[in-house]
């Protein structure tokens, strides 16, 4: 088992990297359709773009010729209503898979940024905080 | 601008994934070594695991012939004691990482790779609040 005490224990997620070949036009996907807003970056860097979340979590769109993601990398976010959500999505003429559920009750769907990112909408998990 | 409403508003991280191409392997540095514990995963899979930190955000290791997770994703964990957690990977784990860095909000961070080779970097608080 791991030493860590209460100071070094990984307590949350501050931010979730996505590769993009063309930021600006990835901007326009996050922001436009998904609904996570910019924010300042916090480095000097030209091929960063910062977004936050609600809950203070960011998300970082980070320029890379190799980009995106692979093999099947992504993160997760939270929606109070999924099936709104992916209606959603799907007027903005996004292809979205069908919504599944997991065996706690947790309800999902996937689908592709422009730039070939993988991405999970989907609802609060089941159980509570188990660590 | 987009048209949804607050309840088809994104408002959280539930899970972020690394692929990797031994999940066992994987699985002993980051219980081991990183201390984010694993929890009973709700899914019928056998290619991957979960694990669980104290905010409740997953992690989920997935096995992939083609992992690590490319070009350079990663996620980026909070810790209080960013010394104290660097030197416990350095001295403690003998894991190589990156000196600590400081970005304009005054946030501190440092990188390491995990078995598989993904990119993890363990950070303070940033320096700013809910901006959205």
């Amino acid at each position: 088992m791991t030493s860590t005490n209460g100071a070094t224990r990984l307590t949350g997620v501050n931010h979730v990297t996505y590769n993009v070949k063309d930021k600006d036009k990835a901007l326009l996907f996050w922001e436009d359709v998904l609904g996570i807003k910019q924010i300042p970056s916090q480095v000097q860097s030209d091929r960063i773009i910062w977004l936050q979340l609600p809950d203070g979590t960011m998300v970082h769109l980070v320029q890379n010729e190799a980009g995106p993601s692979v093999p099947n990398h992504h993160a997760a976010f939270e929606v109070e209503d999924i099936a709104g959500y992916r209606e959603h999505i799907v007027s903005n003429d996004v292809e979205a898979s069908e919504i599944t559920t997991r065996k706690d009750g947790q309800q999902e769907f996937k689908f592709y940024d422009p730039e070939g990112n993988q991405i999970e909408i989907c609802t609060k998990s089941g159980f509570g905080i188990l660590v | 601008m987009i048209s949804a409403n607050d309840a088809i508003r994104l408002k959280a991280v539930n899970h972020v994934t690394y692929n990797c191409t031994d999940k066992d392997r994987a699985l002993r540095f980051w219980e081991d070594v990183l201390g984010i514990k694993q929890i009973p995963k709700q899914v019928n899979g056998e290619h991957l695991y979960w694990l669980q930190i104290p905010s409740g955000t997953m992690v989920h290791l997935i096995e992939h012939a083609d992992g690590a997770s490319a070009p350079s994703h990663h996620a980026a964990f909070e810790v209080d004691d960013i010394e104290a957690a660097q030197k416990h990977l350095r001295e403690d784990k003998g894991i190589e990482t990156t000196d600590i860095s400081t970005r304009n909000d005054g946030q501190r961070a440092f990188y390491l790779n995990d078995t598989e080779g993904n990119r993890i970097e363990i950070c303070t608080k940033s320096g700013f609040g809910v901006l959205v």
